[in-house]
């Protein structure tokens, strides 16, 4: 717990320092301390403070929709994006430029954050056909029907749109270069309120843990819960992926990896998830700043360069995983 | 119907497990052939993984497993599936299979890469059928059988593979008690018919005394009884192993025992 | 029951009868699937934008020339055959393919497209775009060769004790990712003509179909094919689960990774040869499990694989209205609500 706050300070630190430009720990101390810096050098740090807090609240909220995805469909798999979460938000902004004629990124914002909402609750509406509801299968593989529909219709949208090819190419790489805190606003109440379903609900998803029947002879009300989870899922990463494009691969991996260091109880996994999560992100963020000199890596890139590896490690030396 | 030769199964301190545990102790064991014998033994005391270890799924650490005196490893798997068939305790019944096509399956040792299933193969396909008294469902999906129907299939496609040596870990788990003891009865039968040499794995006490003629009780990965069911089941042997306060009664006089758990306390 | 009780017949032989019969659907859904996989491959020839009749088409096919329509015969030759031929090879490869990994690994999900094995193909086509200029058969190279360096790389990565099958997935979903960050990454940075090309490719397309790349991947399924025909009764001996199967006789490590095997090459070489058609490997074996009545069918589900891809490319360049739609995007639109409401439907039913 206090290895990752402090992880949490350093990537905080390392965020703001490092980038094509470096800032001394000296002129950020002085900056802190509201003492006269340069104003170039102001200027870099408040940029970077900016693009800091993105990084780490956007991390923040797709580990906790992944730590939610994985707790209610029993599945160390789950992943928003088996919602079909990034292909809609992706088919939504191609269709916005090829149709719509949409340039702008708030545009973008917009498209995908409804993209990425309706085909949620399209998969989830779809997936609840049947007796016992949305289990986590039935998730699973509707998820993946639909998005790879969805993947067809964009890719015969951009075969035959070249800008609106040049728009997707570059937003669904996930980037925090443009952070602004105009832009932050509207998103961050969503997020918030997808953060608190989600905290609220740890108890619920650890009953979950033991199966729906299980679940159910609890006491609780396991349609009702886990449609009220969903929205909080939906919110989080739906609101995500509008203000950075696609990041995968972090909303799996986080509780992934913070099961194996804190075992089964999301009570913790689910505000840790979140810790560590705003830490990954950052960290690839900044990675993605000075691995290619001059030019920057956008960190939905570095997220899964850095991700993968360690998931691989993870899948090869932890116990028995089930699917 | 093949009548089952007798082969001898002799375990020499035989140590098994996973990795750096080891479960199975330098265990020792001579199973007798053309009998039923019951491993018992609580929760985790190594009873599945000793028929992990004579299945070949698992390879002795130590020690060596002998069939007619030859390594088991040493055997061809087919010519070995052909000597020693397991029934481990949670098969999968592959998805869309009708029963007659299930316990064809249990032929393939005898099937080489080109042979279809030939006129020997239905035979003894029929044959196990009609011993699990399973023909009249052979044309239904596996997936419609009720638990008990269906773990009677599964013996069919044990017993169509027509091996020798039998083994069988927990063949009654998630059966009622009428169930229980119906497939215990058949594997008698099988055992007295044909002359299969059975090794079973059983939790529940009075029908492993009941339906084996040689028990062997198993503690932290070594045995710490084997013989008939009346000298291996006493009060004392029951405490010791199982941590079971029970006292054994024999009815009729006629080495037929039964457990009875003590009465708890302040109940007397 | 009673209809089949024929007192004089023997046990055996009422064995053999309810295993005919037990076949015989599964049989004729086969012969069915056949007989329109047929058709749907005649109707690509022969029909749409270019018509020929079939004494034509017989004529062209022996050498001759149609009076009054000398174009005909490069049309058919040169395109419309080619195009039909290589959709069939590569619609059989990608249903086979996608079956063998559903039933070896247990699970709906496992196809070549999810576990890495179509991703690693792409990146090795859009590396070989981006870096050596690649285009044609030089860049089948690239993606048979990079799709099976990923494929071995999450073997090596899953082998060991345990559930390999599991790792298996999930290292392919993990590389998976890898390789499609990267591909995004490269696009990003391309020149819009080049991302194209890209994305084309990645779609899956038939448009680059001719003899040479048939016979080549002929060839190569000439060496394959053989091997999963005469092995397959062991794939389905796995089914019964690891341990069952173990005590068969089958070796079913060795059994699984040959099956590892051969499911990455067919997916490889198909994909090397159309790029990966979307969704062709994902649905054909839930499919044809539906049509044969629940288990599972190398064969039934490859001809699904082909009938998938020649009916989308008939549409595809008869029907829709740019005529250079690539048939990857036709098999994805139509394929996924198909699966869906196979998907509906079996929870319908189940509940």
């Amino acid at each position: 717990m206090l290895t990752l706050l402090l992880l949490f300070g350093l990537a905080v630190v390392a965020s703001v320092l490092i980038g094509t430009r470096t800032i001394g720990v000296g002129v950020f101390a002085d900056f802190l301390l509201k003492r006269p810096v340069p104003d170039m050098e102001a200027a870099i740090i408040d940029q970077r403070l900016v693009r800091t807090l993105w990084a780490a609240t956007i991390g923040a909220a797709l580990a906790l929709a992944g730590a939610g995805m994985q707790g209610v469909t029993r599945n160390p798999l789950g992943d928003p994006g088996i919602l079909g979460v990034n292909s809609g938000a992706a088919f939504a902004v191609v269709f916005g430029i090829a149709f719509l004629g949409m340039e702008s990124p708030a545009s973008f914002a917009i498209l995908a954050f409804v993209g990425a909402a309706v085909t949620s609750v399209l998969v989830y509406a779809l997936a609840s056909i049947g007796r016992d509801g949305a289990t986590p299968v039935k998730l699973a593989l509707m998820g993946a029907a639909i998005s790879a529909g969805l993947g067809s219709f964009t890719s015969a949208f951009i075969l035959q749109f070249s800008d609106a090819l040049d728009s997707l190419r570059m937003w669904q790489l996930g980037t925090v270069a443009g952070a602004s805190m105009e832009n932050f606003f509207p998103g961050i109440f969503m997020l918030i309120a997808g953060a608190l379903i989600l905290v609220f609900s740890s108890k619920t998803i650890n009953n979950f843990a033991l199966g729906d029947d299980m679940a159910a002879s609890l006491g609780e009300n396991v349609a009702l819960k886990r449609f009220i989870i969903f929205i909080g899922i939906t919110l989080l990463c739906g609101t995500a992926t509008s203000m950075t494009g696609p990041i995968a691969f972090l909303g799996l991996m986080a509780p992934h990896a913070l099961r194996a260091l804190v075992g089964p109880d999301y009570r913790l996994i689910i505000p840790l998830s979140a810790v560590f999560g705003a830490v990954l992100l950052m960290v690839a963020d900044t990675v993605g700043r000075v691995i290619m000199p001059p030019e920057e890596v956008q960190v939905g890139v570095t997220m899964v360069l850095v991700g993968v590896p360690v998931f691989l490690y993870l899948v090869r030396f932890q116990k028995a995983v089930d699917l | 119907m093949k009548t089952a030769q007798h082969r001898q199964l002799t375990l020499n301190n035989v140590s098994l497990g996973y990795g750096a545990k080891t479960i199975v102790k330098d265990l020792s064991l001579e199973i007798p052939a053309g009998q039923m014998t019951a491993i018992i033994g609580a929760n985790g005391c190594g009873k599945s993984t000793l028929l992990r270890g004579i299945s070949k799924l698992l390879k002795p650490e130590n020690g060596e497993i002998l069939l007619d005196g030859k390594s088991i490893h040493s055997y061809p798997s087919k010519e070995f599936a052909r000597t020693v068939g397991l029934l481990p305790q949670a098969p999968i019944a592959p998805d869309g299979i009708t029963v007659a096509d299930l316990v064809s399956r249990g032929r393939f040792p005898y099937q080489g890469l080109f042979k279809r299933n030939s006129a020997e193969d239905d035979e003894a396909v029929a044959w196990a059928l009609q011993a699990t008294h399973t023909m009249d469902l052979a044309e239904k999906q596996v997936t419609e059988l009720s638990g008990g129907q269906r773990q009677r299939v599964w013996i069919a496609m044990a017993l169509a593979q027509e091996t020798d040596i039998l083994l069988l870990d927990e063949p009654t788990t998630y059966l009622d008690l009428a169930h229980q003891v119906e497939l215990l009865d058949l594997l008698c039968e099988l055992n007295e018919e044909r002359g299969t040499t059975m090794v079973m794995v059983l939790h529940e006490l009075n029908l492993a005394a009941r339906a084996a003629h040689h028990l062997v009780a198993m503690r932290d990965g070594v045995i710490e009884s084997a013989g008939t069911p009346a000298e291996v089941m006493t009060s004392e042997n029951l405490r010791s192993i199982f941590g079971l306060r029970a006292s054994v009664h024999d009815p009729a006089d006629d080495g037929s025992i039964v457990i009875v758990p003590d009465a708890r306390e302040g109940r007397r | 029951m009673p209809a089949f009780t024929t007192h004089n017949s023997s046990p055996a032989q009422r064995v053999k009868d309810l295993r005919t019969r037990s076949h015989r659907r599964p049989r004729r859904a086969i012969a069915v699937l056949a007989v329109a996989v047929l058709a749907v491959f005649l109707m690509r020839v022969l029909l749409g934008s270019y018509t020929v009749t079939f004494p034509d088409f017989l004529t062209i096919l022996q050498g001759g020339t149609v009076e009054g329509a000398r174009g005909a015969r490069f049309i058919v030759m040169e395109d419309k055959l080619p195009r039909a031929v290589l959709g069939l090879l590569v619609g059989m490869a990608f249903g086979a393919s996608g079956a063998i990994f559903q039933l070896l690994l247990r699970n709906p999900l496992a196809s070549p497209d999810v576990i890495g094995i179509s991703t690693g193909a792409s990146l090795g086509a859009v590396l070989g775009i981006v870096y050596w200029g690649a285009t044609g058969f030089s860049l089948s190279i690239f993606a048979v060769v990079f799709s099976l360096l990923i494929a071995v790389g999450i073997m090596a990565l899953s082998s060991g004790r345990g559930n390999v099958g599991h790792r298996f997935i999930l290292m392919g979903i993990g590389v998976s990712a890898l390789a499609g960050s990267i591909i995004n990454y490269l696009i990003s940075r391309m020149n819009l003509n080049s991302a194209s090309s890209a994305a084309l490719w990645m779609t899956g397309s038939l448009s680059s179909a001719n003899w040479d790349r048939i016979s080549i991947l002929l060839l190569v399924l000439a060496v394959i094919v053989p091997f999963v025909v005469v092995l397959h009764s062991r794939l389905h001996a796995i089914a019964v689960g690891e341990e069952l199967a173990h005590s068969l006789g089958l070796n079913v490590a060795i059994t699984r990774w040959i099956f590892i095997v051969l499911g990455v090459l067919l997916a490889a070489v198909a994909t090397a040869a159309t790029g990966p058609i979307a969704f062709v490997a994902f649905v054909s074996g839930p499919i044809a499990r539906r049509l044969i009545g629940g288990a599972h069918s190398l064969t039934a589900s490859a001809l699904v694989g082909a009938f998938i891809v020649l009916l989308a490319d008939f549409i595809a360049s008869n029907y829709i209205a740019s005529g250079s739609m690539p048939v990857g995007v036709l098999t994805g639109v139509f394929g996924a609500p198909i699966l869906i409401w196979l998907l509906v439907r079996a929870q319908k039913e189940a509940g």
